[in-house]
């Protein structure tokens, strides 16, 4: 199953993601709403993403009072109609990611837009990636060998497992 | 303090790339396709004006202060006295926050989604062996053990290459 993977050291906390996040589930520009969200933490690098992980054993499917969250196919997948935003899911997420939306008064998680997310496409440092796990893997461990075997000099762009 | 640190230690000069400890590996460990515990890499280098090739094995290097085990939301990420980080899969629910804070792409993912990752081969250890990969590796470029043994056998390396005369690198 592919993921929705983020580089953290590459993301740039520039917001693009979130802001077209907003616009394409929620039909307006509002950064706050988008599924994906970027925090700004002290430390370094100061700024990561939050989307749902699509966990394998998800907590907020034990969390839902009215049971409307389930794993479809490796996906959590959520029925909005049903919520009465308690935000039990929200509380349960080990991540974050379980974000409102105050248009539809229910809370909503990432969806992977059916599998062509749209934030993978807008992100201008090509920090989000959609790859299998295994993947996603293969291009770190090849990052950080990039870098090691040429004396710290190249970065992720020069890796042969990174190039198209 | 703990009481010895358990690493394992890869010579890029002698690796040649043959992958021998990835196939032994998911043996050992019986992994389907999908899961590499370790993985050689290949970087291209320019070395005195030649183009060549340079291997890396990276298995999960059990970290001393392990990124992983602070990110990991259910504490199912845990170090053994000897350093060893091993993951209780019970306690895992496949959050994937290791994989994106691991700076060596370690954290692998299963059939179930739940995280597994090298764990030293702790149960050869555990019965006085090496691990699958330091076994099978024909270049003794992988070598495992303590940080006091793995320094001792790198210091005797070099001794021998030193006192044959061989060109010092």
């Amino acid at each position: 199953m592919k993921l929705l993977c983020i580089d953290r050291e590459k993301c740039s906390g520039c917001g693009a993601c979130q802001a077209l996040c907003s616009l394409e589930k929620r039909g307006q520009v509002q950064p706050a709403e988008g599924r994906i969200r970027i925090r700004r933490t002290a430390g370094v690098p100061g700024r990561y993403a939050v989307y749902c992980q699509h966990c394998a054993d998800p907590q907020c499917v034990k969390a839902c009072l009215k049971t409307i969250i389930r794993k479809e196919n490796g996906l959590v997948l959520r029925d909005f109609q049903g919520c009465f935003a308690c935000s039990a899911c929200e509380v349960a997420c080990p991540v974050g990611a379980v974000v409102y939306d105050s248009g539809l008064d229910a809370f909503m998680t990432c969806d992977l837009c059916g599998g062509d997310p749209l934030c993978v496409k807008v992100c201008p440092a090509g920090a989000l990636q959609f790859l299998e796990a295994s993947e996603a893997s293969a291009v770190r461990r090849g990052a950080y060998a990039g870098k090691k075997q040429s004396g710290g000099g190249a970065g992720h762009e020069d890796d042969p497992l990174c190039a198209d | 303090m703990r009481k010895k640190q358990m690493m394992l230690y890869v010579d890029t000069n002698r690796c040649m790339g043959c992958r021998a400890c990835e196939i032994a590996c998911k043996l050992e460990n019986d992994l389907p396709a999908g899961p590499r515990y370790t993985m050689v890499t290949e970087t291209e280098v320019v070395e005195a004006g030649v183009e060549r090739l340079k291997f890396l094995p990276i298995p999960c290097q059990h970290c001393a202060d392990a990124p992983c085990l602070r990110a990991c939301p259910t504490g199912a990420i845990y170090r053994r006295e000897d350093g060893i980080i091993l993951v209780n899969r019970r306690k895992c629910i496949g959050c994937h926050e290791c994989l994106w804070s691991c700076p060596f792409g370690v954290p692998q993912y299963g059939e179930d989604g739940r995280m597994q990752k090298c764990t030293l081969c702790a149960f050869r250890l555990d019965r006085g062996e090496l691990p699958a990969c330091a076994r099978a590796c024909p270049a003794e470029a992988v070598l495992v053990g303590s940080t006091e043994e793995i320094s001792a056998a790198l210091r005797s390396r070099y001794g021998a290459k030193y006192s044959a005369g061989a060109d010092r690198k």
